[in-house]
């Protein structure tokens, strides 16, 4: 082991860069900021504990101790977690969880950025110039618009999009905006808030895992593994997931199973991560290749013969025969006589084809082309293993840019090392492809063995909409009786709806927590639709980019302020009592939609407190509660966060190998996916940021927009906390010195990005992070009148809305926004 | 010359206009420090340019280099004395007293560095005995009461010579090591510090002493120049050659220690070491100060002092102690800031800085310092009281009036002298 | 026979830099417990190579998360860096009035009331940890934070949620925190799990076994500030291996 002598403490290198000359100018004092407040008074009065959820926009969840004093939050720490689930068995082990943005958070709530009144605009849409209002005033205009508008374009021209700002159950993405849409006819956005951007792998993982045209499948679901089933994984695979950085209570089980269990840690992604730098092995792909490389190790699979062939033919399509004429599954009626509507299979023990039901079925073939009633049909699986053959690892590197000799030890590892999990970020989801990508990693998983069992799987949430949504009963709660539900606009249809009514006209919308004028992909094209609504209502905490273009902005409250509850993709439901009251004249956004629903002649729907709503959603007390929460007492959950009910525990998603597809197996050879070329998970270049593109020799550079762990997607920025440690809050390009050397670039020097869609402009910060060809701005970051953390733009002004066709077969995950599938160029800007 | 023991001829002050001039100009100069100071006391050191990176600036090397002119005014005086260099004995009030108001002003100026100044006291309430700055100050307390005393002898000696012989001889005898002692413990605040590459060398104390020594007897060879100037009275040739010769053989010392240290460190190229090195050569970031010491407090000097065509021109003693002064107080600069400004961490993103603004980074990796007006102001200050010291002590003690005393025969009477009889 | 546990608790803290990512989240929880003013980090976390030393090539950017070597072949790691409480502490001998002390637990603590500001335990700290109050500080919005209250042990006032203008502080182990049976917030705030605080006196402490064991290193031993900060060093296994 090295010594930390003083040589290596100070560095391995004498590099030093810059340094002051001689004083530049003399000065009296260091000029102080203004903005800040310090109170002199010591904490003396009596201090209370609260127990909550953290529900800004992050999955972790985490659970806060929140300490007050004298009616003022003064600490935040992480809480522990209830040990027994709803029923009473012994949960697995939790760790309390926080980070750095959670223990900022009283200087989010309590910062000057807050908004404090409602308020009207005066001055031309953008212009900043507002009047102070009443919540009576504001919500009579709010009211009296939406009516107006209404009655003048048809209801669905209102269009209500809550957003992910918050996860809670009654303010956030699944929350009583929905019900204020259906209440009063409107059309709302995406709840569940998947279809910016992170609804292409879950459009992928219905394709392979759910049949979204079954009614019982309420148009599709996502979920994952509990995060602790990671550790029986004997290998984890991080699929464009910086789980150190962006999940980062959850690397510490990773690091468990490390160290503990000696589990192999493998990180695949463009950039060279946190994450990367603590696997075993990184594996540098060339973004949106990632299918190739499935490909690849799928092509190695075969190789080998590690293919799981007693799992293929127990729990896949793969053994089904298809009919080579047109690709569609052959049925067993049309060429066995007797048989009934079937899939068709070829036994092995007695060389007969026969329907999958069979009795007498002993060992269906798994490869092989069998000879059906003329036909010449293969097994899906060979049909995949024919697929596959042209992946060599040659190919594959050609694709890929990772080393051939590397793709044949990730197939090694891959059909040696069982059970392997997969761990798979949103950002495979940020690619036209997406759902293509995550096709082939189900497809991958699934002739290896490993869905459906501890330590496998693809997750993405630990637990993804099964802890998140299923404990609820959120269809009544939005669609109260005597109601219809909210007519859905997914927020990839915004714009169409605007500029062309398509598929109806759009005329008002309300923002509440939603930064859609800045997080939504297009933004020049966002903004240009928003001059074009008649009415826009924004409710908000901070001064952000969509509440610079509002009509209305109305106070919202932070998460101290108001109650609510939280459940969470780590299975444990959070009471999120109101800690504080509301600062200034905030409100909850439950409190705001009643005062509207109530002008517009809706206020009988309203009428609960946020715990009664609670109670009826969770149906405590009635025995027709979700099986999770079934048995649940009011009484304890508002003491402890409380584990769900979940078969297993830890949780995996078809432990009982019984899928909701159409054949109940996995179906990695997709029938529905014909008509798009995509029945297997065979590689398809990115739509826009591939070397084939036209457009490449214009734009060679792909421009990825990925996470950054100081802030929380658009939260968190300002604060100065976070600010200090992450360049004074100000947003950089990371740029490999190999493209930054020919186009003189120099670290620091002010760089324009552009495309034919926009620009932006700010900083370089040179890093051997990133693959030469492909650069990086961390979004999140503002762009407002008051506050820019880029020189000039925004990423999203380079980013796109070319949605996919395929996706559309998946009524809860129609649409994507591709965000790093964008090219652009990059120059050094003279200002 | 007189030799009898008739009153000592003493020479009337007259009442100039232009030393109160002076003395305004000083007040005024004093009078801004104090302001600073208040200034400073209001916003506290957030009014320097000091931060947590380069928490010790102008204030800390102006001290040392204050103790220095101190110690190296008494050595020269003293070493008259003790190896009986007579040329020089007629400038050894002077530099007694010129060792007295050096170190009062450097005691004076760790005040505003001092984040609780009012907390002074508990320095000598709760003494930490292994301190470096505790030995410090009692050497300084104990220096400069001997200087008073050395001074009140060697004027009673003056007036004299005779009876106070002894007396005066035994000062010397203690003032030598005394003063080397004084600014070998100020040397001993950094070269002790592990902490520190850049500090932590034997070198230290006698890299001090050394420069002590040279700035020390160039300050009193310019208040020499000065008193010959404006007080009317000439330094003999002897006198001369022998100021000459101290400075420019503790030049050379000063010289080679400091160049036996970069050569250690070159050669040893150790990685931490050698980075605050080439922050000062030649290319770094600070490397200004290696040319003010190497060759405006170096080359130039010598030049001036021993080139037999520069040697002769008018003032060239004068110019060269002058340059010899600048030069130590660059190497000052040089020790305590590059001692801060070499990073202690050359992790990103380094240290925090202390204070918060919006426009420049919460971290430094490589310590940022220039002084503020406060600091200036303060430091001009405290330099304006230390003018104010000589002239005061130099006009009321006439420390280099001739005298009766042993060497005065070397101090010729000017022609005007006014011989009361 | 065991040794037994003595009655003085012998304060140590271990960080893993082996699950260390960097997050900041420690130096975040440091601030707030300790109410301390922007510009102000007790507690920083440093980008550096794994173990602080390798032969890649360096960042190409001096800034944190930028990663050595030449793409795809990086090394990173994070270190952070706080007082380490050095059992011979250069802080504590050149104080010249006591005010930095040691306390009989190993934990080196500031007595606000008698520091007169003179930062030369700031030149003498080979660490770089002390932080002073240079003037009029700045806070994050909301009011003091975190303990909130004064707390004194041995007569010495060591917390203060605003420490006076013109004297150095520094971490304090949550000293006030530990000397009721809680752990320092920076380890309870970790996400990673990353920090291990007890007391090496007590064999059977989860610290004792990590010390003990040979696994921590100190920084710079070579000086000989014997810190009672440990750290877990970066093992990265060799892919390939199972």
């Amino acid at each position: 082991m090295s010594k930390f002598s003083r040589r290596s403490f100070l560095g391995g290198s004498a590099a030093l860069t810059g340094g002051l000359l001689v004083a530049d100018h003399l000065r009296f004092l260091e000029p102080s900021t203004g903005d800040l407040v310090s109170s002199e008074e010591f904490l003396t009065g009596k201090e209370v504990v609260y127990r909550t959820g953290h529900s800004n926009n992050c999955d972790g969840a985490c659970g806060h101790l929140v300490h007050v004093t004298d009616g003022r939050v003064t600490m935040v720490g992480p809480a522990s977690w209830g040990t027994t689930t709803v029923a009473g068995e012994q949960a697995p082990t939790f760790h309390p969880r926080i980070c750095l943005r959670g223990l900022s958070q009283i200087s989010n709530t309590y910062s000057p950025d807050r908004i404090k009144y409602p308020y009207k605009r005066v001055g031309a849409r953008g212009s900043g110039k507002w009047q102070r209002i009443t919540w009576d005033e504001a919500t009579t205009l709010i009211a009296d618009n939406f009516k107006r508008i209404q009655a003048k374009y048809g209801k669905t021209a209102v269009w209500v999009a809550p957003y992910t700002g918050s996860l809670a159950v009654l303010e956030g993405v699944i929350g009583a905006g929905f019900r204020f849409a259906s209440v009063i006819g409107a059309s709302a956005g995406d709840s569940e808030g998947d279809n910016e951007g992170d609804s292409a792998t879950p459009a992928g993982w219905n394709y392979v895992l759910v049949d979204p045209t079954n009614p019982s499948n309420a148009g599709g679901f996502f979920t994952g593994h509990e995060s602790v089933d990671f550790m029986s994984a004997k290998t984890i695979v991080f699929w464009a997931n910086n789980v150190a950085e962006t999940s980062i209570p959850d690397w510490r089980i990773m690091c468990d199973a490390r160290d503990q269990n000696g589990t192999r840690l493998i990180s695949v992604d463009p950039r060279f991560t946190v994450t990367c730098a603590q696997s075993d092995e990184f594996v540098p792909i060339r973004p949106g290749a990632d299918s190739a490389l499935i490909d690849g190790i799928i092509h190695q699979i075969f190789q080998n013969g590690t293919y799981d062939a007693a799992y293929i033919r127990a729990n896949t399509v793969g053994p089904y025969l298809i009919d080579p004429r047109d690709g569609t599954w052959l049925r067993a009626n049309k060429v066995i006589t007797g048989a009934k509507d079937d899939y068709v299979v070829f036994d092995e023990s007695d060389k007969k084809i026969k329907a999958a039901g069979d009795p007498t079925l002993k060992t269906p073939a798994v490869l092989g082309t069998h000879v059906v009633a003329g036909l010449q049909a293969r097994t899906a699986l060979q049909a995949l293993a024919d697929m596959a053959a042209k992946y060599t690892p040659e190919y594959t590197e050609e694709l890929t840019d990772v080393p051939a000799a590397q793709v044949v030890s990730l197939g090694q590892i891959w059909g040696s090392s069982k059970p392997l999990a997969v761990r798979v970020g949103f950002g495979l989801s940020h690619w036209y492809h997406g759902d293509l990508h995550m096709q082939a990693l189900l497809t991958l998983q699934a002739i290896t063995g490993n869905i459906g069992v501890h330590g496998g799987g693809v997750t993405t949430f630990a637990g993804g909409m099964a802890a998140t949504i299923a404990p609820f009963d959120l269809f009544d709660f939005w669609a109260p009786k005597g109601t219809k539900i909210y007519t859905l606009l997914e927020p990839m249809n915004f714009c169409d709806a605007v500029e062309k009514g398509d598929p109806f006209p759009v005329k008002a919308a309300w923002f509440p927590i939603d930064n859609f004028a800045q997080q939504m992909s297009d933004r020049n094209r966002i903004r240009a639709a928003m001059e074009q609504l008649e009415f826009v209502v924004v409710s908000d905490y901070s001064m952000t980019a969509t509440a610079d273009l509002a009509d209305v902005i109305l106070p919202a409250c932070t998460y101290f302020e108001k109650t609510d509850l939280l459940s969470s993709n780590n299975f444990y439901l959070q009471f999120m009592p109101k800690i504080i009251d509301p600062l200034f004249e905030s409100k909850s956004d439950l409190d705001a939609i009643r005062m509207i629903a109530e002008k517009m002649g809706y206020g009988e729907y309203f009428t609960e407190t946020p715990e009664e709503f609670l109670k009826q959603i969770m149906k405590i007390g009635q025995s027709d509660a979700d099986p999770s929460v079934r048995g649940l007492t009011w009484e304890r959950l508002t003491t402890e966060a409380v584990r769900l009910n979940t078969d297993p525990m830890p949780y995996v998603p078809f432990f009982n190998q019984q899928y909701p597809t159409k054949s109940g197996k996995i179906e990695f050879y997709v029938e529905m996916l014909l008509p798009y070329d995509q029945e297997l998970c065979d590689h398809k270049e990115p739509i826009e940021a591939s070397p084939t593109n036209p457009k490449f020799k214009q734009y060679p550079l792909v421009f990825l927009s990925t996470h950054t762990k100081f802030r929380t997607h658009s939260q968190f920025v300002n604060l100065p906390w976070l600010k200090e440690i992450n360049n004074g809050g100000d947003g950089f390009l990371e740029i490999n010195p190999r493209d930054a050397a020919p186009r003189a670039i120099a670290d620091g020097d002010v760089v324009r990005i552009f495309n034919d869609r926009g620009q932006m402009k700010v900083r370089a910060r040179l890093t051997e992070s990133m693959k030469p060809g492909v650069v990086n701005c961390y979004q999140g970051g503002w762009d407002t009148i008051r506050v820019k953390h880029y020189i000039e733009g925004h990423p999203n002004n380079l980013t796109h809305q070319i949605a996919k066709p395929a996706q559309s077969l998946i009524p809860n995950f129609p649409s994507n926004a591709a965000y790093y599938d964008v090219l652009v160029q990059v120059e050094k800007s003279g200002a | 010359m007189a030799t009898t023991t008739a009153a000592i001829p003493v020479r009337a002050t007259r009442s100039y206009r232009p030393i109160w001039a002076w003395y305004a100009a000083l007040v005024v100069l004093m009078a801004w420090g104090l302001a600073a100071w208040i200034d400073e006391l209001r916003y506290g050191l957030a009014a320097t340019g000091m931060r947590d990176v380069v928490s010790w600036g102008m204030y800390i090397f102006t001290f040392a280099f204050f103790i220095g002119l101190s110690a190296g005014g008494l050595i020269m005086a003293s070493s008259a004395e003790v190896f009986g260099i007579k040329a020089l004995k007629p400038l050894s009030r002077l530099g007694v007293l010129s060792a007295a108001a050096c170190v009062a002003v450097a005691a004076l100026m760790i005040i505003p560095d001092l984040g609780q100044p009012f907390r002074v006291g508990n320095i000598f309430i709760h003494p930490n005995w292994t301190s470096p700055l505790i030995w410090d100050i009692l050497i300084i307390t104990v220096y400069f009461v001997f200087s008073i005393v050395d001074l009140y002898v060697l004027q009673r000696h003056a007036a004299e010579p005779s009876r106070w012989k002894t007396v005066a001889r035994v000062m010397a005898y203690v003032g030598l090591p005394t003063a080397i002692l004084l600014h070998s413990v100020t040397a001993w605040i950094f070269g002790l510090q592990i902490a520190r590459s850049w500090w932590n060398t034997s070198l230290m104390a006698p890299l001090f002493v050394v420069s002590a020594v040279l700035s020390g007897t160039a300050l009193v060879t310019l208040l020499a120049l000065c008193a010959q100037r404006f007080g009317k009275v000439e330094l003999s040739q002897e006198t001369r050659k022998w100021l000459r010769g101290f400075i420019v053989i503790s030049l050379f010392v000063d010289l080679f220690f400091v160049g036996a240290d970069y050569i250690t460190v070159l050669w040893g190229n150790v990685p931490a070491d050698r980075s605050a090195l080439n922050l000062v050569l030649p290319g770094g970031p600070w490397a200004w100060l290696f040319w003010i010491e190497w060759i405006v407090g170096g080359v130039i000097p010598l030049a001036f002092l021993l080139v037999p065509r520069l040697k002769k021109m008018p003032g060239a003693l004068g110019l060269a102690a002058f340059l010899v002064i600048v030069g130590v107080y660059a190497f000052r600069i040089e020790l305590v800031v590059l001692g801060f400004v070499n990073p202690l961490t050359q992790f990103p993103p380094g240290n925090a800085v202390g204070t918060y603004n919006v426009q420049t980074s919460s971290f430094q990796l490589i310590g940022r310092y220039h002084p503020t007006w406060v600091e200036l102001g303060i430091v001009i200050g405290l330099v304006a009281l230390f003018a104010a010291l000589i002239t005061i002590g130099y006009r009321a003690l006439h420390v280099m009036e001739p005298s009766p005393a042993a060497g005065h025969r070397h101090a010729r009477m000017p022609a005007e002298t006014k011989a009361s009889s | 026979m065991a040794a037994k546990k003595t009655s003085i608790p012998h304060h140590v803290m271990v960080i893993d830099t082996n699950r260390c990512v960097g997050c900041w989240s420690c130096a975040i929880a440091c601030k707030q417990v300790n109410n301390e003013p922007l510009g102000y980090f007790w507690n920083r976390v440093l980008t550096t190579a794994p173990n602080q030393s390798t032969t890649a090539k360096a960042p190409a950017s001096n800034n944190m998360d930028v990663p050595w070597g030449t793409y795809p072949d990086c090394e990173l790691a994070y270190l952070p860096v706080a007082c380490q409480q050095c059992n011979d502490a250069p802080c504590v001998k050149v104080c010249p009035v006591q005010a930095t002390f040691r306390r009989d637990d190993g934990t080196v603590l500031i007595d606000y009331n008698r520091c007169i500001g003179c930062r030369y335990c700031m030149a003498a700290c080979p660490y770089g940890v002390r932080i002073f109050n240079w003037g009029d500080s700045n806070y994050a919005p909301g009011g003091v934070v975190g303990y909130g209250k004064e707390y004194s042990t041995e007569d010495r006032l060591v917390f203060t949620p605003e420490r006076p203008k013109g004297v150095v502080e520094k971490c304090t182990f949550c000293v006030e925190r530990i000397d009721v049976g809680e752990l320092p917030f920076c380890v309870e705030a970790c996400p990673l799990g990353a920090r291990i605080f007890g007391d090496l006196n007590d064999p059977d402490s989860q610290v004792s076994k990590l010390v003990n064991n040979g696994g921590g290193e100190q920084l710079h031993p070579e000086l000989g500030t014997d810190p009672n900060v440990y750290y877990l060093p970066v093992a990265r296994r060799v892919p390939g291996e199972s």
